[in-house]
């Protein structure tokens, strides 16, 4: 669903934020992405997503490419980053209904979708009033739901979990596992290696714009905890 | 209290200019920008001080260089109070760093007193790029005594004080109005455009027996601009009141602004943190039940979106609806006094047939002067990254700007299209220019909008102000729409009234074609490489 080949990034300044980034999610993957602040997580997310360009290898998203064809991908995906910047001069409601026009959902399902997910997240009352209202945690569950409202085949999430109350934080634990149910790819960044570990199948970690570790959770950690593995190669490699 | 407000203005002076991220920017691009920028500022500046040494020079030949040094201070003063009282009070009581502030241990009078010396410093940049060639002028001209460099150079530095004052008490006041609203930022748009409107009539009902200056008049001229000036504005009269000896009215012009700023800000820190709350509070009914949803295309979603955005922003609509609220008044203006008039107020006989084919032009200049494109990429600031993450193409996200100007500037146009029809004479090709040369610069100024904030994007803003009124591409705009429509008003002046219609027609359509090309051009630029 989602691959990553030789990805390289460089910044104007001249900081090599991606050196030769290889990850490969595939359908029904809840995949991981761990590393220190600045490892470059971020960066290799805004490259998939669209909003940097990149400097050297590819991306294929469905297996089309994200240079060649960036609105095809845009279309099957979608993003909630970490600190959600909505439209504060919007609604809940308002703001729902635009990114479904975007996506062009049908009335009927977004009606459909936007009852079921906001339930969910328990924040149906507040959808009339202004997102400039909302608390982090509001405005990050409203991002949650615009992000699921065409049933994206690939979600890409940076740092999801921070600022959602521990209610809110299982309930996207399951549509995370949901949404791998019914055939879709989970591509998040995190720094709870415990989340991590419970929560995906597949597991890389960057330092320094480079990959050090990838593959099956259980093998990366190979009968120790992920925070130990990360600590150790982190430290060593 | 002293080393608090001075540390704050130390950090508000960071911001201004962008000077601290040229400094330590390694991106090259943003160099660049950065350098044009301060090369067009450059021109504005050399611009301004060249009219000033002209003018200085053509008052002190004339007799009046006696009254040289209050006419200046009285026009940079007039100005900085325009300009200033529609971002006064988004300055003072922004709402970014605000918490961050507040908590620190510091009095709110530094924090309010800060926040004042940001907008003081900028216009005394203002201040001194007109004050001192004036001054130098008139001292290479009229040799006069050191001391009276003394006093002018003191003067300058204090012109901003009260001005900037008067402009923030306003400021102050719509604020603390608005605040206690449920639609702020309308309310606030719309006290600031009644504000501005009423400055305007009090301007042109100020009484003017003077049909034509005569020679006789012109020898007793100085002695009129004192008088008025005096009347009008006495800081500018105890000024030059001072410079020429008159040192005890130096407690005037300083004293004066000093004790109303003192006032001011002692009256404000009390009430400073009531109004950033009540600005800062959002009213949530958390009532909202799901009710049916319509679907709609992607370009009436981005334009509905961009609008409500537009009106969302107090800054916003004051700083772009004023050159169609201009057009208006001039229109009105125009009709309620006739073409014949416009002649006789001049002064200049037979001007008629020039008024009347100047004015679709004099329309589009207002309308031109500022347009809600010109930073309305700029105005996505944090939230840019949902349009370059969305399925949506760059040229849809374009359109839906333009589309929002031309939304914005209609009613106007209107407005001052059907006044114009009602002034000129009944001629269907007069109406026909009046009616597309407007509209032709509306479209052209909006797709001119986006190609400029596309080439000097400012996301990264702590206040609206910075991305509406203080970047590059606000100035560049402004520069371009006034070159765009007064060089064919030249051009058709000196082709004469026989070959109007062509020049016309030649002007519209260059305008069609420039509009296509840029918009085409503008569709191709993905929103990824914008930044």
């Amino acid at each position: 669903m989602l691959k990553i080949s030789n990805l390289t990034k460089i910044y104007k300044g001249g900081k090599k934020a991606a050196s030769d980034v290889n990850i490969h999610v595939q359908a029904g993957d809840i995949y991981g992405f761990i590393g220190h602040n600045g490892a470059g997580k971020t960066t290799t997310i805004k490259c998939v997503v669209g909003i940097h360009d990149f400097d050297q290898g590819e991306i294929f998203v469905n297996e089309i490419s994200v240079k060649d064809e960036p609105l095809k991908c845009k279309e099957i995906m979608a993003y909630i980053p970490d600190n959600p910047d909505l439209y504060e001069y919007l609604t809940g409601i308002q703001y729902l209904n635009f990114i479904a026009d975007v996506y062009g959902v049908s009335a009927k399902e977004r009606e459909e979708r936007i009852r079921k997910e906001s339930d969910a997240f328990e924040i149906t009352s507040a959808l009339g009033d202004l997102i400039s209202s909302y608390s982090h945690g509001m405005k990050q569950k409203v991002a949650i739901i615009g992000a699921l409202i065409h049933k994206p085949k690939l979600l890409i999430l940076d740092e999801p979990f921070v600022g959602l109350d521990p209610k809110a934080a299982l309930t996207l634990k399951n549509k995370m596992h949901e949404l791998c149910e019914e055939g879709s790819a989970i591509f998040f960044s995190t720094h709870v290696l415990d989340v991590a570990e419970k929560l995906c199948n597949k597991v890389a970690i960057i330092r320094n714009g480079q990959i050090i570790a990838s593959g099956n959770t259980e093998d990366v950690t190979a009968g120790s905890s992920l925070e130990d593995v990360f600590m150790e190669v982190t430290e060593n490699v | 209290m002293f080393k608090q407000i001075f540390r704050l203005c130390r950090l508000q002076m960071y911001n201004i200019f962008g000077i601290n991220e040229f400094r330590h920017t390694k991106d090259k691009s943003k160099r660049k920008r950065f350098e044009l920028m301060a090369a067009l500022w450059s021109v504005v500046i050399l611009m301004v001080v060249s009219y000033v040494v002209g003018l200085s020079y053509g008052l002190i030949k004339l007799g009046m260089g006696n009254v040289l040094p209050m006419y200046l201070y009285a026009v940079v003063s007039i100005i900085m109070l325009v300009f200033t009282f529609f971002k006064s009070g988004s300055v003072l009581f922004s709402m970014k760093g605000y918490e961050m502030l507040v908590t620190l241990p510091m009095p709110k009078s530094a924090i309010v007193v800060s926040r004042f010396m940001k907008m003081y410093m900028t216009n005394l940049l203002l201040a001194c790029v007109v004050m001192i060639p004036g001054g130098l002028v008139y001292g290479i001209m009229e040799n006069p005594s050191a001391i009276f460099y003394i006093i002018y150079a003191i003067g300058t530095v204090f012109l901003p004080l009260l001005p900037l004052t008067i402009a923030s008490i306003i400021g102050a006041i719509i604020k603390a109005i608005s605040s206690r609203t449920r639609r702020k930022s309308m309310v606030e748009a719309l006290l600031t455009i009644l504000l501005l409107v009423a400055i305007f009539g009090i301007f042109m009902s100020l009484p003017d027996d003077e049909k034509s200056i005569s020679l006789e008049m012109l020898k007793n001229m100085a002695g009129i601009i004192e008088e008025k000036l005096g009347m009008f504005y006495p800081p500018a009269l105890w000024f030059n009141n001072a410079v020429f000896g008159g040192f005890s009215y130096i407690i005037g012009y300083i004293g004066i602004p000093l004790v109303i700023f003192v006032l001011f800000v002692a009256v404000l820190q009390k009430y400073f943190q009531s109004i950033c709350t009540l600005l800062n509070g959002v009213s949530a009914r958390n009532d909202y039940r799901l009710t049916t949803l319509k679907s709609q295309g992607v370009v009436k979603a981005l334009w509905k979106k961009e609008l409500k955005r537009y009106f969302a922003s107090s800054i916003y609509v004051t700083n772009t609806i004023v050159g169609y609220v201009l057009a208006v008044v001039a229109a009105v203006g125009v009709f309620i006094l006739g073409i014949d008039k416009i002649g006789e107020l001049l002064g200049i006989s037979g001007i008629e047939p020039i008024v009347e084919m100047a004015l679709p032009f004099i329309y589009s200049l207002l309308m031109s002067i500022a347009t809600t494109t010109s930073c309305s990429i700029s105005m996505e600031g944090k939230n840019f990254w949902m349009v370059q993450t969305l399925p949506i193409r760059s040229k849809d996200v374009y359109l839906s700007k333009i589309l929002a100007n031309i939304t914005v500037a209609a009613p106007f146009y209107i407005v001052s299209v059907i006044m114009g029809w009602l002034t000129v004479k009944p001629d269907m090709m007069e109406y026909l220019w009046l009616a597309v040369i407007p509209a032709c610069y509306i479209v052209y100024m909006a797709v001119m909008g986006i190609t400029i904030n596309i080439a000097f994007p400012s996301f990264n803003w702590d206040n609206e102000v910075q991305a509406v009124k203080q970047s590059a591409s606000t100035l560049v705009n402004i520069i371009v729409g006034i070159v765009s429509s007064i060089v064919p008003v030249v051009v058709m002046v000196l082709l004469g009234e026989s070959m109007s219609d062509i020049a016309r027609l030649v002007i519209v359509s260059v305008l069609v074609t420039v509009t296509a090309f840029l918009y085409n051009k503008n569709g191709k630029k993905e929103l990824q490489g914008i930044g």
